[in-house]
């Protein structure tokens, strides 16, 4: 008789399946979802590395190897578009990780019941905002005759062409996407918040802790999971910048900062044709994505007990 | 009407400052282009040169590149093409042209052409109705074509063809067939049935002498848009056809006398009219190298001749460094690959 601690690890899956099989059951719908929209698919990935033409089928495509990435890296746009994503993406997480966290804190020192649930409300309100109506609204906000230059000209300042300043743009497209994801990323903290022992509370105010002190001892402590958790997930998105806002409020002016990554495979790929090319810069990006995450979880794990697996 | 470049100038400078519409605001807009990037080469003409509609809302099959007698020139490496640049960072700086150009989407500037009182003072359009709209066409009369600095007089024309729409591959049984069926296309009733549909049924003529002729508006097809739906067959779709003269004898009461200036514009400047670039083929690995080329030397076009023009950048210091960075990225082959393709076929 083998001991169960020496048995080989298939045979304990199929025995422990055999034991669980209801828990495996309700498993399965996400595990076959995950393999028929996000494996499967990667076959589709060797495009990247053939010269596809539509038409043919993939495998007729011949082989390039790597020219398609060569082709990104010496491109005049190559390195112009990660740093314009790099860019954007670490003024998100810089002005944009802090912000719900505070309000989180805020919030749960917050007494009058309906008063927290009124802010809570109108500050995630804006997250429900289509990207295309954000965009619509930050165009009409900032154009010449708009609402901030109407201001501007009653100060007496000139009126600025807010979209057209390919310096401005990080700063619009940061701040505007801080407002409206602020309600809405700091839920969780809120979550995180309401889970702590009361008791906890209760004895640093017998103990005559000020408020600043509960929240620096308290609070923070017991969220400081939740927040390195979201910080790893974000860093693992560093270099995806959702399109469809940047594009909407893309033009030939701001385009020096505001073409990024996905908007140049949008271009490349979709408007220009060229499905490989687009393919392999989609796939150096996924690449960065998850060397990132994986390294963002490692250094969590050396430093403190929180990481992703 | 100016009759010179200068004067031209001139004329939208009166526009900005002589308050035309007499609201005693200074908010005309001399010269308003439909589309910030197709709409503006239209004036490189101004400049003596011309190069395709390849900016965005263009097809960009021309890839800039420009006919001049035998040579095939990639534009934005013309001396013309400087000044040209030159031309509108000058009328941009003066507010001839609209400030907004380059962050204005098309409904915008249609929302501004079609205000109670117009402001628009000209608009670089295929007819003045599509930005001001019916109420403000009537006062818009088209602009002679200028003779340029280097003396060369010209304007685009508009081929009604599409090529390429039509290939008989090796496993068709009856390419003799198929050879007649691409034959129709240069006649006559086959033209106006693909374009106009059946006589009587979608189009009628006005009289006897065959000239004019309207649609039939029909309780199931009650505008022109929905006959060319539903009874046409080249309903501005790209079908295998080849636009008929009578096309242009339509008696609408929009159409009119847009076809009527169009005739007179033709007759006056027989010869002048032309097209940047004639239409080539390329074999795959030709196209293919355009291709990849064009995608970035566009970006990066337009967002360099937009930062000339608004100024952003200054022409006289980074003038070099503009044409270097083309060079770079290998815009020489745009012109090269465009010069074999037309040596087969010229």
């Amino acid at each position: 008789m083998v001991s169960s601690g020496q048995r080989s690890y298939p045979r304990r899956l199929m025995s422990n399946m055999r034991k669980h099989y209801e828990l495996y059951l309700l498993v399965l719908p996400a595990l076959i979802f995950f393999i028929v929209f996000h494996y499967l698919p990667m076959y589709g990935v060797q495009i990247a590395f053939r010269d596809y033409y539509p038409g043919w089928s993939m495998a007729e495509s011949p082989w390039v190897g790597l020219d398609n990435f060569r082709r990104f890296f010496r491109s005049y746009q190559g390195v112009n578009v990660i740093v314009n994503t790099l860019r954007i993406s670490v003024m998100g997480l810089v002005l944009g990780f802090p912000g719900p966290i505070l309000l989180a804190l805020m919030l749960n020192n917050v007494g009058n019941l309906r008063f927290k649930r009124m802010v809570q409300s109108v500050t995630y309100a804006p997250y429900f905002i289509s990207a295309v109506a954000m965009a619509g609204m930050i165009l009409v906000f900032l154009s010449t005759n708009g609402l901030i230059n109407g201001i501007l000209a009653l100060t007496g300042a000139d009126r600025v062409q807010f979209m057209g300043k390919a310096n401005l743009f990080p700063w619009i497209y940061t701040i505007a996407n801080v407002w409206k994801n602020l309600g809405w990323n700091s839920i969780i903290y809120i979550a995180a918040l309401a889970a702590v022992d009361s008791e906890l509370y209760e004895a640093a105010r017998i103990d005559g802790a000020s408020r600043l002190r509960i929240v620096r001892h308290i609070d923070l402590p017991s969220i400081a999971p939740t927040i390195m958790v979201l910080l790893i997930l974000n860093a693992g998105r560093l270099m995806s910048v959702g399109h469809e806002q940047i594009l909407l409020l893309q033009n030939s002016l701001n385009r020096p900062t505001s073409e990024i990554i996905s908007t140049y495979t949008y271009q490349v790929g979709l408007v220009g044709s060229d499905f490989s090319y687009s393919t392999a810069i989609g796939l150096f990006n996924s690449v960065v994505n998850l060397v990132l995450l994986v390294a963002v979880n490692a250094i969590s794990r050396r430093f403190g007990e929180t990481s992703l697996w | 009407m100016p009759q010179t470049v200068e004067a031209y100038i001139e004329t939208l400078k009166a526009f900005r400052d002589k308050d035309p519409n007499g609201n005693g605001l200074k908010d005309e807009i001399p010269l308003a282009p439909r589309y910030a990037w197709s709409s503006l080469h239209f004036l490189q003409p101004l400049s003596g040169f011309m190069s395709g509609n390849s900016g965005a809302g263009g097809n960009g099959s021309d890839y800039n590149m420009y006919l001049d007698g035998d040579t095939v020139q990639f534009a934005p490496f013309l001396p013309e093409y400087r000044s040209y640049m030159e031309m509108l960072a000058m009328m941009y700086k003066e507010k001839l042209i609209d400030p907004e150009i380059f962050t204005l989407n098309n409904q915008q500037v249609l929302a501004k052409g079609n205000t109670e009182t117009p402001i628009y003072g000209s608009v670089i359009a295929s007819a003045a109705f599509t930005v001001v709209g019916d109420k403000h066409a009537d006062s818009f009369v088209p602009a002679p074509i200028y003779t340029a600095a280097n003396g060369k007089q010209m304007w685009y024309t508009r081929v009604f063809a599409n090529p390429g729409v039509g290939v008989i591959t090796s496993s068709c049984k009856y390419p003799e067939a198929a050879v007649r069926w691409c034959d129709l296309f240069y006649q006559a009733e086959y033209e106006k049935l693909v374009w106009m549909g059946i006589e009587g049924e979608a189009y009628q003529y006005a009289d006897d002498t065959r000239t004019t002729w309207n649609w039939i508006l029909t309780d199931d097809a009650a505008t022109a848009n929905d006959v060319r739906a539903k009874r046409t067959i080249q309903a501005g779709g790209q079908g295998p056809s080849i636009c008929p003269v009578d096309w242009f004898n339509l008696n609408d009461a929009v159409e009119a006398p847009v076809n009527a200036q169009r005739k007179q514009i033709g007759t006056d400047y027989f010869g002048k009219l032309r097209v940047a670039m004639p239409a080539l083929y390329y074999d795959t690995d030709a196209q293919k190298e355009l291709t990849a080329l064009w995608t970035d030397v566009k970006s990066y076009l337009e967002q360099q001749t937009a930062l000339f023009i608004t100024g952003e950048l200054d022409i006289e210091s980074n003038w070099d460094m503009f044409q270097q960075q083309l060079r770079a990225m290998g815009a020489e082959r745009i012109s090269a690959i465009g010069q074999q393709a037309y040596d087969l076929v010229k």
